[in-house]
């Protein structure tokens, strides 16, 4: 019996203990954020909708908090590679290669992070509660829209990518395993996807919520994958590198001369769509200067269609963690004054009437006031994007934070000037939006695209919309290879900075892109007999060979990184 | 000593001789998780020591007294800093490249590390390393790492024994590692400055010195500013002091053990331990009580209590920056006070004068309070049946450490000149802040059944185990669980059994069956059987009139066990969100819209680690008094969580954790004790030597390009670099500074002669990444040994442990940084650097053929500076660990005070190593850097009442 009852107390305690043990074991409650909660209501899904456009809009740019950050013009050889720390000097020396080198800040694997967040957000936006059908229904489009705006950017570095069309499972390798596609495909992708999301997406959105996507932006996606299809690089069947039978990867396969006239559709569509609903316009009040400072440095100025508004909180406490985005397009900067204007580049600009300016020619000392006088005679964007040494920048005009002395700092010693766009008249702001599309580049696309189908008319009509905004006497070469020269300056020119010039030499494959523009000797000035700029009494300056760039055809594209390559399932670019 | 002798009443025990010697000899019972049985019903590798002879290295920190004592335990040297200084542990190798933490249990609940590390070497009895299949699965899941078992002294049913003793001693740095001083400082600058002019002067060497010839003989003959940071900051000996009294007796009812203990090790720092300053010192008040009733003949309780204070005080200066700085700045920056101003000297690119950061900046303090209260009930229901008991035990552990300083800060000069923002403060009491706690509440309920029946003898037990850990410290980021009061829950059912028939034959079975809350409710259960089994041979007829062995049995067995604490963060199998990044929206005012995640991919079917392991060996003791044990061991580990990283990037997400990895460990240990008395000499000697090797069998690394950069397949932490083929030679270049055609370019930036030339290992004309290969063992031995001698011969004793460890190799350039890399970063040069590549005829300088540095620059170098095979050593090393000498006096000559024992020793700790990196490097095999491992000579006195 006393056994009895022993065992009794003992299978009762057991079954205690047992009760006891799934609380015990049961996760505690914590801070953090689950799946179940995050799509439940608008304002929690919210923070999934900026994610996905912090992650997509910035792409190539300095936002992250990179050391060792680099800006697309270090390596466009329109300006210098910046600091021998930075990322670009070694690809400026070197070349790309497939273990760690890339034109993109973030590199080829940080693509799809960006691309899966706006899958994750278009396939659970249903399942919140408090919002209509018709404002699910934007955010999808939004988030279409953004996927087809990386898909631009890999196009035009890489060529044909592997195409993610929903938010992948880690767990079914098998379907991770997804291929290139053709570089065809990833086209005709992004135009499926801009012209679904732009039938849907608001042409305006209220004024708390600019810098999301509209029709407008949408429609400029679509514009520049056409535009870059359209250039010689992938517009024709035989690839600056032969990939046998997967040439398709590299190149369309032909020479499509429709393509262009796709081009100049899909450009002047932005153009009408932005010019009406859109609410935006060129600004052209007469004053060239204003007139271009203000459409590269004013907020939410009526060229921009779609910003990346990056806000340096910390204001003058340069916050590492918010400082790169900033600092290396500011030469207030001891970091932006590591990028300096580069001989070939300077050359593109005209002078303010209309005229070429006569730079010494290589080796030839001339005295400084000469410089001096030089820079003066130029046109009003070099003087909205430049401020030239021993001297104040136009862009402030007796503002103490653009003095001679306030931007000097610890330069490399050589270069044509400093850099002052996208600070047109922004005093003490150390911040600025960086325009990921401005209507300007709409016209540019319009005219290249209306020459290369031999409609020069139309071509002027487009280039002069802004070329004579500059304050420059109206382009009227009708020659279908001098036009498109001048067109392509026009696009040097404008969009410095912009993130055009790098990916816009390659696609047009200019002759001498390994002869003095990325490759062979990169020009800059020297001073006071080849010796560093000074703040002051500098005594004649040398237009010289500052360095040797690196050049071959397999630049044209970007590499994919090894370690991808190395899982099977990506074909290399060819000369990697 | 301030405590009465209690009187002693009664017959003094007989005399013996080798009182010290038996200290050595393993005991009667194999202590263990549940069972403590017989030696010879035992099938596990033995690995006990006792706390008499842990108490003969007279350290701070009870790690440091574990080298060479317990096969299977590997003991590492680091830090000597006072309060600072664990060695790191881990048993048989490593067996997984995730957390390879051991677990340790004192008095049958788990402790942390920091708990174990200052519990007096009096408080204990005794020390198991407990890594056999059998033991370890009925840990459960937290067997696999291997378990330290500690049990603390009791009170034995005898007269009362009182114990005291002193021992204090001196401790000096094993090794200190200094920069050259000022001269050989400025005529190696001399070099580096003009080597750095190489590409400047048109390919050539042209010397270009910095410091003149007057200067560098102002230098040599004392009149230049020459400073030897170490000798200004340290005094040349630490201290080390620890007095205990240790009180134990008692009635059949009623035994008592308590433990007194005061400790006190004070550090190198040349500064007064006042009001405004500190030396490097801890404290340690230790009292442990451990109380035993029995009552009612069924009944028996233990009441044991453990508690200490630790006080910790350290100058207001990060100790591993004052050792870098001392490292750091070169001699002839600045005097220690500067000349002008007769303030401490500084300048903005060395503004932390190491002098000064001892004597101006104030002090800081930490205070420990630990507990930890154990209570046991056990009832024996021999009414029931015979050998039945049931125990039910509790215990309470609890940690908190708060902070306290006084700190000042002071004003830099150099030359008359203020050179920084700081200004001369007074000094000022910050008040107390709470740093960090912990508290670990345990439960252990057991029922076991003990019995000998005839020819069969039984024992096991079944015990349920609930351990609730609540902490502070915030490590955790990865499982975004993180903050204040993280929870650790765990329980466990674990069994052993052990059946012996006729003294022969053993069978043993052992499990676990735990239940850990970092997994989800499907997955947290796990299952770990194990089963073993022994056969005395010579208790066969075959061998019963062996001439040679009095003893031999063989034993093996295999069992599962697991590990739930991965390093890779908590609660894996939840999907989080996170917030990430912002996005600004807006027309003239901007509004951040904050950004939201996922985190890393939940895996719902995350499990824990396995490890599956067999021990086979034997045990034999030879007529002549030699014991040998054997044991060959292989441990094979599965489910390692492992980020997936050979998912594809189109993935896009954060990569999951996996169940993926595998190691393969296996070695084997022997160890041989000897015994013998020759007159009045008794004599006991052993040795112990082990070897391990582990290798990587998957762990989803991305494939690399060539397939001998490969790490899985390697060692863990096996060295991965570039190889090295000397210097490049003035004739490897063209005369516009090229590299000769046909010689791979290497591509770290531009290569002058001096600088190291590497092996392009793909022929493809390159130097880089992709010739990456396996350029030494990991730092981890593969082997270990060690020898325990003991004599003793009519009072005198002799002891001695010598211990080493084989088969590691060390990188000095990330182990010992600041003294391989010479000038880069304004840092100083160390006689390591003295015979580097140089060429400049003019000044007699030419070290082509015998260099073994590469050419100095004082610019950051990538060629020269990364991983690769020119900075892999060797490091194999020798070490005496422990030398004691000590006299007992005999006991007639004491009955007159009323003693019944007294010794006097005096021990060495560290005194002699044999190490090719120190000998060549003057760098410690052990403490690469920082605050250096110490060597200690100690007198001490023990008296029993």
């Amino acid at each position: 019996m006393k056994n009895i009852t022993k065992y009794f107390v003992l299978i009762s305690m057991a079954a205690f203990l047992a009760g006891c043990q799934k609380d015990f074991l049961q996760m505690p409650t914590s801070s953090a954020t689950t799946l179940d909660s995050v799509f439940s209501t608008a304002i929690k899904a919210q923070g999934t909708i900026s994610n996905a456009y912090r992650r997509a809009i910035p792409q190539g740019l300095p936002f992250a908090n990179t050391w060792n950050a680099m800006i697309p013009e270090n390596l466009s050889g329109a300006m210098n590679f910046g600091f021998s720390w930075t990322l670009s000097r070694n690809i400026i020396l070197n070349g790309m290669n497939a273990n760690s080198t890339n034109t993109d800040m973030d590199g080829y694997n940080n693509n799809f992070p960006s691309i899966r967040q706006c899958y994750l957000v278009k396939e659970n936006i249903d399942k919140v509660k408090d919002m209509s059908a018709d404002e699910k229904a934007v955010v999808k489009a939004e988030m279409q829209a953004l996927i087809a705006y990386r898909y631009t950017q890999m196009l035009i570095m890489y060529g044909g990518v592997p195409i993610v069309s929903k938010s992948l499972d880690a767990n079914d390798e098998g379907s991770l395993e997804i291929p290139r596609s053709s570089l065809k495909n990833v086209l005709d992708s992004v135009v499926k996807w801009t012209d679904q999301s732009a039938a849907v997406l608001p042409s305006r959105w209220a004024n708390n919520l600019i810098g999301r996507m509209t029709k407008s932006a949408a429609l400029a996606i679509k514009a520049k994958a056409l535009l870059y299809a359209s250039r010689p690089l992938f517009n024709t069947a035989t690839p600056y590198l032969d990939l046998g039978v997967n040439n398709n990867l590299v190149c369309l396969g032909s020479t499509n001369a429709n393509l262009w006239s796709q081009a100049a559709a899909a450009a002047d569509a932005v153009i009408t769509e932005a010019e009406a609903a859109g609410g935006l316009s060129i600004i052209n009040t007469g004053n060239p200067l204003d007139d271009y400072g203000n459409a590269t440095s004013k907020l939410n100025n009526p060229e921009v269609i779609l910003a990346y508004k990056f806000i340096n909180t910390s204001g003058a406490t340069d916050n590492w963690g918010e400082l790169p985005m900033n600092a290396f397009y500011c030469s207030r900067y001891w970091q932006g004054q590591g990028n300096v204007l580069m001989t070939h580049q300077l050359e593109q600009y005209w002078k303010a009437d209309g005229t070429n300016q006569s730079w010494p020619a290589v080796g030839t000392t001339r005295p400084f006031s000469e410089y001096t006088a030089k820079v003066n005679q130029m046109e009003a964007r070099f003087k909205a994007s430049f401020q030239p040494w021993e001297m104040d920048a136009w862009t402030n005009p007796g503002d103490a934070n653009w003095r001679n002395n306030s931007t000097f700092g610890s330069g490399p010693g050589y270069g044509v000037a400093r850099i002052s766009k996208f600070y047109y008249k922004a005093g003490g702001r150390r911040w600025f939006e960086f325009p990921i599309f401005r209507l300007a580049s709409a016209y540019l696309s319009a005219a290249e695209a209306y020459n290369e189908m031999g409609q020069s008319t139309k071509a002027l009509e487009k280039l002069n919309k802004i070329h004579v905004r500059a304050g420059l006497p109206p382009v009227t070469e009708t020659n279908q290879a001098k036009l498109r020269a001048i067109i392509q300056r026009e696009w040097m020119v404008e969009m410095f900075n912009e993130n055009y010039r790098l990916y816009d030499i390659k696609h047009w494959k200019l002759s001498n892109i390994g002869n003095g523009i990325i490759g062979g000797a990169a020009r800059g000035f020297a001073f006071n007999d080849l010796s560093n700029v000074k703040l002051t009494g500098n005594t004649n300056y040398t237009d010289r060979e500052v360095y040797q760039g690196f050049w071959s055809p397999s630049q044209f594209l970007n590499p994919f990184p090894q370690t991808e390559i190395n899982k099977g399932y990506l074909i290399q670019n060819p000369g990697y | 000593m301030f405590l009465h002798a209690p009187t002693v009443v009664g017959a003094q025990e007989k005399e013996d001789s080798s009182v010290v010697v038996k200290e050595y000899i393993q005991p009667e019972k194999t202590p263990g998780f549940l069972l403590s049985l017989s030696k010879e019903r035992s099938i596990i590798p033995p690995a006990t020591v006792n706390g008499q002879q842990l108490f003969k290295t007279p350290v701070a920190n009870i790690t440091n007294t574990l080298y060479g004592k317990l096969q299977g335990l590997v003991v590492r040297q680091r830090s000597g800093e006072p309060g600072y200084d664990n060695a790191s542990l881990s048993i048989r190798g490593r067996g997984t490249y995730d957390n390879s933490s051991l677990v340790i249990f004192v008095d049958g609940f788990q402790t942390t590390t920091g708990y174990f590390s200052y519990i007096s070497p009096n408080e204990i009895e005794s020390i198991t390393v407990l890594k056999d299949p059998v033991s370890l699965a009925s840990f459960g899941m937290r067997g696999a790492n291997g378990v330290l078992w500690v049990t603390t002294k009791r009170g034995g049913a005898q007269k009362q024994k009182v114990q005291a003793s002193v021992v204090t001693g001196s401790q000096q740095p094993i090794t200190l590692s200094k920069p050259y001083g000022s001269y050989d400082y400025a005529r190696l600058y001399n070099q580096a400055v003009s080597n750095d002019g190489y590409a400047l002067n048109g390919n050539q060497f042209v010397w270009k010195p910095r410091f003149a010839d007057a200067e560098l003989q102002a230098f040599q003959n004392g009149s230049g500013t020459n400073v030897d940071w170490f000798n200004e900051a340290l005094r040349k000996t630490g201290r080390y002091t620890n007095a205990n009294v240790a009180l134990s007796g008692g009635d059949p009812g009623t035994k008592y053990a308590i433990v007194l203990d005061y400790m006190k090790h004070q550090g190198l720092y040349n500064v007064p331990t006042n009001d405004k300053t500190s030396n490097a010192q801890i404290q340690r008040f230790n009292i442990r009580t451990n109380l035993d009733f029995s009552f009612f003949k069924i009944f028996e309780a233990k009441i044991d209590v453990g508690g200490r204070i630790e006080e910790r005080r350290y100058p207001n200066f990060n100790g591993p920056n004052l050792w870098d700085n001392m490292a750091r700045y070169p001699s002839l920056i600045y005097p220690v006070k500067d000349k002008v101003s007769g303030a401490w000297s500084g300048t903005t690119l060395y503004p932390s004068n190491p002098v000064a950061s001892l004597n101006a900046l104030g002090w800081a303090s930490t205070q420990d309070r630990t507990l930890q209260a154990n209570f046991l009930v056990k009832q024996r229901l021999d009414f029931i049946t015979k050998g039945l008991y049931l125990s039910e035990a509790v215990s309470f552990n609890t940690w908190t450490r708060s902070r306290s300083s006084k700190t000042s800060t002071y004003a830099r000069y150099d030359n008359g000149i203020k050179t920084t923002n700081d200004n001369t403060t007074d000094i000022s009491a910050n008040g107390t802040t709470p740093e960090d706690q912990y508290d670990w509440k345990q439960i252990n309920l057991t029922a076991g059944y003990d019995r000998t029946v005839g020819r069969h003898a039984f024992s096991g037990a079944v015990n349920y185990f609930a351990s609730a850990f609540i902490t502070d410290s915030d490590n955790n980021s990865q499982g975004y669980n993180s903050g204040n009061n993280i929870f650790y829950n765990f329980l466990n059912i674990g069994g052993r059994f052990n059946y012996t028939y006729n003294e022969k034959y053993i069978a043993e079975i052992g499990f676990g069956y735990s239940g850990s809350d970092n997994f989800s409710p499907s997955k947290q259960w796990v299952t770990y059987p194990s089963i073993g089994a022994g056969w005395i041979l010579s208790k066969e007829n075959f061998m019963k009139n062996s001439k040679l062995f009095s003893m031999l049995k063989l034993r093996g067995s295999a069992g599962l066990s697991g590990w739930d604490d991965t390093n890779n963060g908590r609660y894996l199998y939840q999907q989080y969100f996170v917030s990430n990044g912002s996005y600004n929206t807006g027309n003239n005012s901007l509004s951040s819209n904050a950004g939201l995640i996922l985190s890393y991919t939940a895996n719902p079917a995350i499990s824990p680690e396995k490890s599956f392991k067999y021990d086979v060996g034997f045990d034999a003791s030879l007529l002549k008094g030699l014991d040998i044990s054997f044991d060959l061991f292989k441990d094979s580990r599965s489910g390692i969580i492992t980020q997936n990283n050979s998912i594809m990037a189109v993935f896009g997400g954060i990569l999951p954790f996996v169940n993926l990895g595998k190691v393969v460990n296996k070695g084997f240990e022997i160890s041989t004790n000897y015994n013998k008395k020759i007159g009045a000499l008794t004599l006991s000697i052993g040795g112990m030597f082990s070897q391990f090797s582990n290798k990587i069998i998957e762990q989803a690394e991305v494939p690399p390009v060539n397939a001998y950069t490969k790490t899985t397949g390697l060692p863990i932490g096996a060295l991965m670099g570039l190889v090295a083929d000397g210097f490049y030679d003035i004739s490897d270049f063209n005369s516009n500074g090229s590299l000769k055609a046909g010689m791979p370019t290497p591509s770290f930036g531009a290569v002058q002669p001096g600088d190291l030339k590497y092996k392009d290992l793909d022929n493809n004309g390159r130097v880089d990444q992709n010739d990456v290969t396996k350029i030494g063992s990991a730092d981890y031995p593969s082997k270990t040994y060690s020898i325990n001698m003991v004599l003793e011969y009519k009072g005198f004793d002799f002891s001695a442990v010598v211990q080493g460890m084989a088969g590691n190799d060390i990188n000095i350039l990330s182990a010992s940084n600041l003294q391989t890399v010479a000038f880069v970063n304004n840092t100083n040069v160390f006689p390591l650097a003295g015979n580097a590549w140089a060429y400049y005829p003019s000044q007699g300088i030419d070290t082509r053929s015998s260099a073994n540095y590469p050419r100095l620059t004082l610019l950051a170098n990538d060629n020269n500076y990364r991983s690769s095979s020119f900075w892999v050593k060797k490091n194999a090393f020798t070490r005496v660990r422990n030398m004691e000498m000590g006299y007992r006096f005999s006991s007639s000559s004491l009955k007159r005070l009323k003693m019944e024992n007294l010794r006097v020793f005096v021990n060495a700790v560290n005194p002699f190593t044999w190490s090719s990196l120190t000998d060549q490097y003057n760098i410690d095999p052990e403490t690469n850097s920082g605050y250096p491992g110490m060597k200690s000579f100690n007198t001490g006195i023990t008296l029993n009442f």
